[in-house]
Order: structure tokens, then C-alpha cells, then sequence
């Protein structure tokens, strides 16, 4: 380091760092060492700039503070980048990664490591720091730069891309993001990331003068998926990557095997076309412990909207714009669903379940192909829907029963409409491998219907079967006033229906569903002849129902 | 139309096809009496016995409950007909057996009972198999005489 100069920025520290810093200007090794130090945090645009204008250097390399220089020979990254500058004068930016930004459709050079030469800085100006806290500073300062007739450069080469991570031949490692995500030090970074992201859409629009960002809003496709490698999986991939709208990015879960997808010529093919269609992506592996925690991790990702698909379906080309078209303008709308299908299975009924006490007697509406746009209480499966507003039932098994229903449902009693555009097509094969197909446990789905039953309850509904004969209706119906102060609504199993037809907040349904929903009578007359009543039955039903 | 009493008076057929014990045996009587002064509808349901030339069968709840409104009274026994009055708040006669108007009845209705001994100790339990007693039931002249009081 005889002749190089270093300058260390320190900004917002609360560790040691001073003193390791102090400690610094005692090794001989560094004659040319200094540092600065704020006590709050500047963020990195300023801190960079800082630095910049303290350097006396030709040319000046940026570092994040989580970097590692590896294993190298002497002066090795400053020669591998100083080297592009010397094949070509006209490169101004030279680092081991070139990146892409998406919304912008721009190369960028990721300033984790970067060098400049200082007289660049003069010409395009230092780092804009409405960029603070981080993230598109060197988007932003690349992009004026090749406006200005210069190039970036990688040092050395690219050897390999796997999901999330880089391999150069630069020897450096850096650990990615090692500061935002601690909300000590930095608050809401996936709010401020797509404020930046904003900031360079509108300044610097594609060719095509469609402003992706402001178009895309933001959706996260999220396929959860456990051991359908071979068979479905692709197929839910493939429909992602030719839909005529495409989601920003796909984060495929693993919740099966956690398999290098990257080994099969198959996902290969698979990924290269989701780079050309410009949609990042990832492979995430989780816990095993069932999709509506991968769900719940989509949900709370940081995205405007998640387009769920199963990974054993295949959405047809239109399926996104047509979900998208409904909840983008309308912000009554928390999630939109299509109609899914299962190809030679379809629904026959003639009647379909839009509410959500139909649901263990009815085909659900979304089983059928159709025409027009339903208001619907609930959804299933593949759905497009607000992030962060309803959150997945963690308590759940695996086989995750009724998590879509409960999430959904939780949207629409948040005062949300929920959708269901019957045209928008999505396959839904019920692959029998992998999936919660292979669960053999039936413990497992009572475990998770009493975890709905119990949500029924928490939501409010109140349901209740009535065998008696039609005088016994009609006397409960006195407590209907006090039941309706008591609970959201009442869910009635009836024998005489017409009793109750039209009163607010009361749905009836024929008594011989009350035993699927796990509904028994509280037989007023065996309760009567149990505790030897002698008052009026209205008030024998106050006391069974009110007490 | 003349102002109408409405009448409800059967109880629902038991299941072995049986009368059903809380039936009123004086119907007849009370109607001959009544009908020169009043219109009388009768409700019920296909195959039970017509009392009146006016006998409405199988309405619909709403039907039913438009008579109740618009009638000068009605009388019943214990059946469906007194609880729709009751949310109708239309009060009636009702005429009663073995089943304690305290706890299937509702205190604005004229109850008629002849005698509480002959309540039955099981006000909960069916009625299938129990006989018909029509000693149990008030006389039709004190009917009659509720009615034009």
C-alpha cells in the first residue's frame, strides 16, 4: 500500500470502529491512511463522496464495507482493472460485475467495487444522494457517464451466474446487502429500494418510452413447489415466461428436495429464457414445512402484488395483463383470480360457490371456464393480490389446507373486493406426484380444517343448526337482535329456510350441510329436559346461545 | 270482505299418521257459532280437515303472515301460527292442552287452558303415541265467549 492511498469513511458506527480505526494509523504499511468519521448515518452516495473529494489518487476504487479481498497476487484487482483502461480509452468505469437494471434497461457497473478515474468525477459530477440511503447511485452515475460517450467495463471475466450470485475472476468476495437489511441501521429498505427504482425510471425512461416500473408495478410471481422437478414444474415456469405481461421477478420455493435445478439441461433452457424475457429470478429453498410459509415470505417481500401459481399449472399467455387489468386502477381490489381448470375435468355443475359457506357444498366458480367478472368471497389457488395487507395462517401443517382460503377471505373482510375473471385460463393438472399429494396423513388436514373452523370463529361467523320444527324457528328468531350485536354474522343450517330469508347478516343453508361444516345442534329440547326448564323456550335459547 | 278471524287449527300430523294430541276437539262448535258473525279463513296444509269454506292450504310464510296482520283475530293451537304472531306482535287465542303455554306460549296471547294438572310432566318429549284426550280442552262456549269479548 506504499503507493496507494487509503480512505476509510466511517458513518453511523456503534461498535468499535473507531478504535480499530484509530489503532490503523499506527501500521506502518499505511503511509497513506486516513479516515473520516460521522457519528449518524450519511448514507452511501455521500459517504462515497466524501472519500471522492479527499483523493489525491489518478484513479480511485470504490469498496463496500463487505468485501473481502481473497487470495490474489500482488496488486492483482488493481491491475485486472486497470488494465481496461488501458485497452481502451473510452472506458470510464471498469468493476468484476456488470449488472442490468431492469427498470430502465440499462448495463450498470455494481459499485460494491468499481474504479474510476477521478477526473470523471469532474465531468459527470460525484454521486447523487437522493439516492441515499443506497441502491442506484452507481445505476444513476453509469448510465451519465455512456451518455456521455464512455464505456463500462468488467475486470477480468464472468465465469459463471447461479440464482442470486456471481462468480468472476476478479478475486473478491462480496457478501451482498450486508447493511440494509438490519433495520437498526436501516429502516424499510424494501421502501426505499423501489423509491430509488422510481427515481431512475422517471429519469431515465427506456427506448421504448414505456416506463416499466410505473407499468409492472412491482409483482412478484411466487411458485412454491416440492418435488415436481420432472414433471409440472417447467410447465408453470414456461407459462410465466410467455405471458404477454410479464411479473418483474419469479421466486421459485423449494420446499422438496432443494435440487440444483441448474444440473438439468431442462431448467437451463428454462432460466436463459427468463433472462431474455428481462424477469429476474431466484430459487429459494425453505423449510419443508408446507407452501403457505413460502407464500408468506412472498407476501412479505416487498412487492406491490405476488401472482401466486401453483407448480402444478400452466397460466395461459393473457392470464397476468387480464388479472392485472382489474386490480391496477381499482384500489377497492385486493386480489383478482382467473378460472382454473383442470383439462377434461372441468366442473359441470350448474350452480358455483362464490361465497365462502359454500364451500363444502358447492364447485367453487373459479372450476369453470366462463364469461364476465364475479365478486367472490374467497379465492383459490392461483390468484394475483395486494402484498401485505392479509398474511398467511403459519399455524398450518404442510399440506397447508385452506390456506388460500383463509388469506383471501382475511383480504375481503378487510374491506377488499376479491375477483374472479372467469376468461383468464390457468391448467390446473392436480399433479398426483409431489405436492401435498404424497401426505398420507389425514391427522394433517383435521389438524388444519380445526385451525379453519377456529378462524371462523376469531372472524366473527356464528354457526348454528336448527332441526326443531317451524314454531322453534320462529322463536329463535326473537334472539337473532342479540346474536347479530354479538357476532359479524350468522351462518344458519335450517330445516325451514323461509324463516329467515332476507334478514341481514344471516346465511342460511339447508341443514344437511351443517355436519360438513362440523355443526351440531344444540337440541334445545334435550337441553331443556337436561336442566328441567320451565321458562319460555326464546329465553331457553338466550341461554344456550347468548350465554 | 267482512273483518275475518283467521284460524290455525290443526297441529302437524304425527309421524305414524296419528291426530296429534294438541289438536282442539271443539272446532266445529266454535265455528258454527262464529261463522254468522265473522268470515273465518282457515290455513293449513293439504289434507288435514276443512273447517270453513275459506281454507287456504300450503301458503307461503309470507302469505300466512299477511293473514295474521290484516285479521280482526286469529286463534290457534300450539303449533307454528302463535310464534309468527308473536314477531307480527298480533295477539291471539290460543288454545292449549297438554303443552304449558308458560313455556311454548307468550303472555299478550289470550291463553285458554283448562287446568294445569293436566299438563304433561315431559313438556320436551315427542308426541308420537300419546292419545288425544279431549277432556283436557277448554269448552267451546268459553272460545266463543273470548272471541266476542
Amino acid at each position: 500500500m506504499s503507493d496507494k492511498e487509503l480512505i476509510i469513511v466511517a458513518n453511523g458506527c456503534t461498535d468499535n470502529t473507531k478504535e480499530y480505526l484509530t489503532e490503523l494509523s499506527e501500521d506502518e504499511r499505511l503511509p497513506h491512511y486516513s479516515w473520516m468519521w460521522f457519528d449518524e448515518p450519511t448514507g452511501a452516495p455521500r459517504a462515497l463522496n466524501e472519500g471522492i473529494m479527499a483523493a489525491q489518487g489518478e484513479y480511485i476504487l470504490l469498496l463496500n464495507n463487505d468485501v473481502k479481498f481473497l487470495k490474489q497476487r500482488k496488486d492483482q484487482i488493481i491491475k485486472m482493472h486497470l488494465k481496461e483502461f488501458e485497452k481502451d480509452p473510452k472506458v470510464g468505469i471498469v468493476g468484476p460485475i456488470i449488472s442490468h437494471c431492469v427498470p430502465i434497461d440499462r448495463d450498470f457497473i455494481i459499485f460494491f467495487c468499481a474504479m474510476i478515474p477521478k477526473k470523471l468525477f469532474e465531468e459527470v459530477g460525484l454521486l447523487d444522494e437522493i439516492f441515499s440511503p443506497g441502491a442506484g447511485e452507481d445505476v444513476d452515475f453509469c448510465v451519465k457517464a455512456m451518455d456521455l460517450g464512455y464505456k463500462i467495463a468488467i475486470a477480468g471475466a464472468i465465469e459463471d451466474t447461479r440464482p442470486g450470485l456471481y462468480v468472476g475472476s476478479v478475486p473478491i468476495w462480496h457478501k451482498g446487502e450486508g447493511t440494509v437489511h438490519d433495520e437498526e441501521l436501516i429502516k424499510d429498505w424494501p421502501t426505499s429500494f423501489k423509491r430509488n427504482a422510481r427515481i431512475l425510471a422517471e429519469r431515465y425512461p427506456p427506448e421504448s418510452g414505456v416506463v416499466r416500473m410505473e407499468e409492472r408495478k412491482h409483482i412478484l410471481c411466487a411458485i412454491p413447489t416440492k418435488n415436481r422437478y420432472h414433471t409440472t414444474l417447467p410447465l408453470a415456469i414456461a407459462s410465466v415466461i410467455s405471458q404477454t405481461m410479464k411479473p418483474d421477478r419469479l421466486i421459485i420455493y423449494d420446499d422438496g428436495e432443494h435440487k440444483d435445478l441448474r444440473q438439468f439441461p431442462t431448467y437451463m433452457y428454462l432460466f436463459k429464457s427468463l433472462d431474455d424475457a428481462k424477469i429476474m429470478w431466484n430459487v429459494e429453498y425453505t423449510d419443508g414445512k408446507g407452501q403457505h410459509r413460502a407464500h408468506q415470505k412472498s407476501n412479505t417481500s416487498g412487492y406491490d402484488l405476488v401472482w401466486r401459481l401453483d407448480d402444478d399449472t400452466y397460466a395461459m399467455p393473457d392470464v397476468l395483463e387480464k388479472l392485472y387489468s382489474h386490480i391496477k386502477d381499482d384500489d377497492k381490489v385486493g386480489a383478482v383470480a382467473g378460472s382454473v381448470i383442470t383439462p377434461g375435468e372441468e366442473a359441470k355443475d350448474i350452480t358455483f360457490a362464490t361465497g365462502l359457506f359454500d364451500i363444502n357444498s358447492m364447485s367453487n366458480i373459479q372450476w369453470r371456464k366462463g364469461k364476465g367478472v364475479v365478486e367472490v368471497e374467497h379465492l383459490y389457488s392461483s390468484f394475483l393480490y395486494r402484498a401485505n395487507i392479509a398474511h398467511y395462517n403459519l399455524e398450518l401443517s404442510k399440506v397447508a389446507h385452506r390456506e388460500e382460503t383463509m388469506f383471501s377471505h382475511e383480504l375481503f373482510l378487510k374491506g377488499y373486493k376479491l375477483l374472479v375473471d372467469r376468461s383468464a385460463i390457468t391448467y390446473h393438472y392436480r399433479n398426483p406426484e409431489g405436492g401435498i399429494r404424497t401426505e398420507r396423513d389425514g391427522r394433517l388436514w383435521e389438524h388444519d380444517e380445526q385451525i379453519f373452523r377456529k378462524q371462523i370463529d376469531k372472524w366473527g361467523y356464528k354457526l348454528i343448526a336448527l332441526s326443531h320444527g317451524l314454531g322453534d324457528h320462529f322463536a329463535f328468531m326473537n334472539i337473532i337482535p342479540k346474536l347479530l350485536k354479538k357476532y359479524r354474522k350468522l351462518i344458519m343450517f335450517v330445516t325451514y329456510p323461509e324463516v329467515f330469508e332476507d334478514i341481514e347478516n344471516v346465511e342460511i343453508r339447508p341443514l344437511a350441510y351443517a355436519q360438513k361444516w362440523g355443526v351440531n345442534e344444540k337440541g334445545l329440547y334435550e337441553w331443556c329436559t337436561l336442566y328441567n326448564w320451565k321458562r319460555s323456550i326464546v329465553e331457553a335459547y338466550e341461554k344456550i346461545y347468548l350465554d | 270482505m267482512k273483518k275475518y278471524i283467521l284460524i290455525s287449527p290443526w297441529s302437524k300430523m304425527l309421524r305414524d299418521n296419528s291426530y296429534n294430541p294438541k289438536n282442539y276437539p271443539h272446532w266445529k262448535e266454535v265455528v258454527r257459532d262464529l261463522v254468522n258473525s265473522y268470515d273465518i279463513v282457515q290455513v293449513g296444509v293439504d289434507g288435514e280437515e276443512q273447517l270453513v269454506h275459506d281454507f287456504r292450504i300450503d301458503l307461503y310464510l309470507s302469505e300466512v303472515a299477511e293473514l295474521i296482520v290484516k285479521s280482526y283475530l286469529w286463534i290457534s293451537v300450539d303449533n307454528f301460527l302463535p310464534h309468527l304472531a308473536h314477531l307480527l306482535k298480533k295477539q291471539g287465542i290460543v288454545l292449549w292442552g297438554e303443552s304449558d303455554p308458560l313455556i311454548f306460549g307468550y303472555p299478550e296471547n289470550l291463553n285458554l287452558l283448562k287446568s294445569r294438572d293436566y299438563l304433561r310432566k315431559d313438556q320436551f318429549g315427542i308426541w308420537d303415541g300419546r292419545k288425544h284426550r279431549p277432556e283436557i280442552f277448554v269448552d267451546p262456549e268459553v272460545v266463543i265467549k273470548a272471541v266476542r269479548g
